[in-house]
């Protein structure tokens, strides 16, 4: 996990563990990049093409880099939330639920409370936070009093939402009227002042990425300088050690476990505030599992969340602009997002082992017996 | 009331049981060996597709089984690769597998089939259904056993043949060993590497009977994640069960009765997102129980 090896002043060595890493990134990202254009090339078209229209689509101009950083928004938020349970040693997989809750209780807020000025706002933001908090609670509970496994029951709770919300707006606000298409089962839209102040208006990008990275920056030194975000990190590597160190495990844990539901609902109210101003069902699929992927690149490192929300950001707008512009489906950037990180996640090091041992023992005549295939009585 | 005990329900309710419990059986090979797997659901995503592609080019519902059995075996090849012997995170992988294989068979659908979304192809031949000579007269039993989907038998063939592999073959008592005591495996002079690899490429052979059946159990048609967290419940079932056969089976069987008790209140006028809800939210409270119990037992 936590990445951060201190002491060894030799900065020849350092930079060239730097260069490995960095190296280690730019291969895994190419050859998740070559598998996706072999698909692409599938389709019919020039996969140096399609890149080229997806950079351009993300980065060539006012428009795009703003829409770049609308999509980079989330991608923060919810790489972030997964990474403050990560780092506790918290698996939580109901970012994505605990985003909806978020979402859909920020809406609710937005539409029917009256408050002046940047109070409704405000009050929104904190209540879609909060409901992403209060969503996390029951599997944090289950888990840590009773013990009760909780990736299986924060997969299940995303199912939950999904569905759940789009009950009670169906039923509750819509009067069961109208369509049953998830994305046209909507709330009324947001008033004025409950909206997220846009960067650039028109374009969509808004406040909530300064809220992002604020928050990243934040969680950083929490990790860094406090008791707690010290603890934190000891209780994630090794609770045994943690709690013979007189650390309250089990709170702690509950602790990260909430506060991780509480940046998912942020993220949620984020989405709904900023962009999309009123809750639609099923709105957003695998904005919250992304979170895991980008938590992964990022080596569960808070500043890190940052480029890699940036890139992730880069590639959501590009891949829209990629499906209009060619005959190619955007669902080709999440393979090649889902890639990225399986190359990641080989270990240079092992191959490295593998291929010297590969010629050792082609080098030498192998004595009869002297080989065992896993060095078991070593 | 007597909408639980209805014949109908209760064959419905072992029909939808089947995804679950191959998956689970699978998923169980893995948790006896200590790996914790998400990817169940990416797998049977993968054969689920797989086994369209086979029954439609050879009109056959065998062909469709075995090639998504051979899918979803790379795919637990990738797994067992990047985990075992890259020593990566399983949650990781997992996740980045189950979103990958959803979005590999959704081009894959738009590449081989030229459609979006889902697939209805007169081309897909299911597995039939077959009356059980004898049985079948008898009363109600012959309702609910006979004239299931011939993978339905398979299915509790295959429970049948994974307890005799788990506790009365050698491999099968290994693998458990691997999960309580690694050391006393290489100790024994074998190798942990090599179990750790079967168990992972025998929940991709049962995961690939449970993708299978997703398509072409009755249905006929693939859908873009068809598999809809099913790989996630039958990892409940699991932990349940805690990997003893036995209550992993029961509790594949519960889900599905419950699945399909649902879909019978929805005539009732049940909210249609209360009734999709109702599996997960059952997983939950069965997770509950199942672990409560064994903390009791100690």
């Amino acid at each position: 996990m936590g990445d951060r090896s201190v002491g060894n002043p030799r900065t020849a060595k350092m930079r060239n563990a730097v260069l490995t890493e960095a190296a280690k990134y730019v291969v895994a990202l190419l050859l998740g990049m070559t598998i996706g254009g072999v698909l692409i090339s599938f389709k019919g078209e020039d996969p140096v093409f399609a890149y080229k229209v997806l950079l351009e689509g993300a980065l060539g101009g006012r428009a795009a880099i703003a829409q770049t950083l609308r999509w980079a928004t989330p991608a923060i938020l919810a790489g972030l939330a997964t990474t403050i349970g990560f780092r506790a040693g918290v698996f939580n997989l109901g970012v994505e639920g605990q985003l909806y809750m978020g979402a859909f209780v920020a809406a609710l807020v937005g539409y029917s409370v009256a408050l002046p000025g940047r109070a409704h706002m405000i009050a929104a933001l904190g209540a879609g936070a909060l409901a992403g908090a209060a969503y996390s609670l029951l599997p944090a509970v289950l888990w840590m009093r009773y013990g009760i496994n909780e990736v299986v029951n924060t997969l299940m709770l995303n199912y939950v939402a999904y569905l759940l919300t789009e009950y009670v707006v169906r039923v509750f606000i819509m009067s069961s009227s109208g369509s049953v298409v998830p994305l046209q089962i909507v709330t009324p839209e947001i008033a004025e002042s409950a909206r997220l102040p846009l960067l650039f208006p028109p374009y969509q990008a808004n406040v909530g990425l300064f809220i992002g990275v604020l928050l990243a920056i934040l969680v950083y030194f929490f990790f860094q300088r406090t008791v707690w975000g010290y603890e934190l990190d000891i209780v994630g590597r090794n609770p045994a050690f943690a709690a013979y160190g007189g650390v309250s495990v089990r709170r702690l844990g509950m602790l990260a476990f909430i506060a991780s539901g509480l940046v998912g609902g942020l993220a949620g109210a984020v989405e709904i505030l900023g962009v999309h101003h009123k809750f639609a069902a099923q709105f957003s699929i695998n904005l919250g599992f992304d979170g895991v992927l980008i938590a992964l690149l990022a080596k569960n490192d808070p500043l890190g969340i940052i480029p890699v929300g940036l890139f992730w950001g880069i590639l959501r707008n590009g891949a829209y602009s990629m499906e209009r512009m060619t005959s190619v489906s955007r669902i080709v950037i999440q393979v090649v997002q889902a890639l990225f990180v399986l190359f990641l996640t080989v270990d240079a090091g092992v191959i490295r082992q593998m291929l010297r041992r590969r010629r050792a023992l082609r080098g030498k005549p192998v004595q009869k017996g002297a080989t065992t295939t896993h060095g078991s009585l070593v | 009331m007597e909408v639980l005990f209805d014949p109908a329900t209760l064959a419905s309710g072992i029909k939808l049981s089947v995804p679950i419990l191959f998956a689970a059986l699978g998923g169980m090979f893995t948790h006896q060996a200590n790996v914790f797997n998400i990817a169940l659901e990416s797998l049977m995503l993968t054969s689920a597709f797989f086994s369209v592609v086979g029954s439609c080019y050879f009109s056959s519902p065998w062909a469709g089984l075995m090639l998504g059995i051979v899918a979803s075996l790379v795919a637990a090849l990738v797994f067992a690769v990047l985990t075992v012997d890259f020593g990566a995170d399983v949650i990781v992988v997992g996740i980045a597998m189950n979103l990958g294989a959803w979005g590999a068979t959704s081009i894959l659908l738009e590449l081989m089939f030229g459609v979006r979304g889902f697939l209805l192809d007169p081309r897909i031949v299911s597995f039939p259904s077959v009356e059980i000579p004898v049985v079948k007269s008898v009363p109600y039993l012959g309702q609910v056993v006979s004239g299931q989907n011939v993978l339905v038998y398979l299915a509790a063939a295959t429970a049948v043949a994974v307890h005799f592999v788990s506790y009365h073959s050698k491999m099968g008592l290994r693998i458990r060993a691997l999960g309580q005591n690694p050391a006393a495996v290489e100790t024994a002079g074998l190798s942990p590497r090599r179990y750790r690899y079967l168990a992972i490429l025998l929940c991709g052979l049962l995961c690939g009977a449970a993708g299978t059946f997703l398509p072409l159990g009755g249905l006929s048609m693939f859908s873009e994640n068809m598999s809809a967290g099913k790989g996630y419940i039958a990892l409940a079932a699991v932990l349940f069960g805690n990997g003893v056969p036995g209550l992993v089976i029961a509790a594949s069987l519960v889900f599905g009765y419950a699945e399909a008790l649902a879909v019978k209140m929805q005539g009732f006028g049940l909210p249609n997102q209360l009734v999709l809800m109702s599996p997960y939210v059952l997983t939950m409270l069965f997770l509950f129980i199942g672990t409560r119990r064994r903390v009791a037992a100690g």
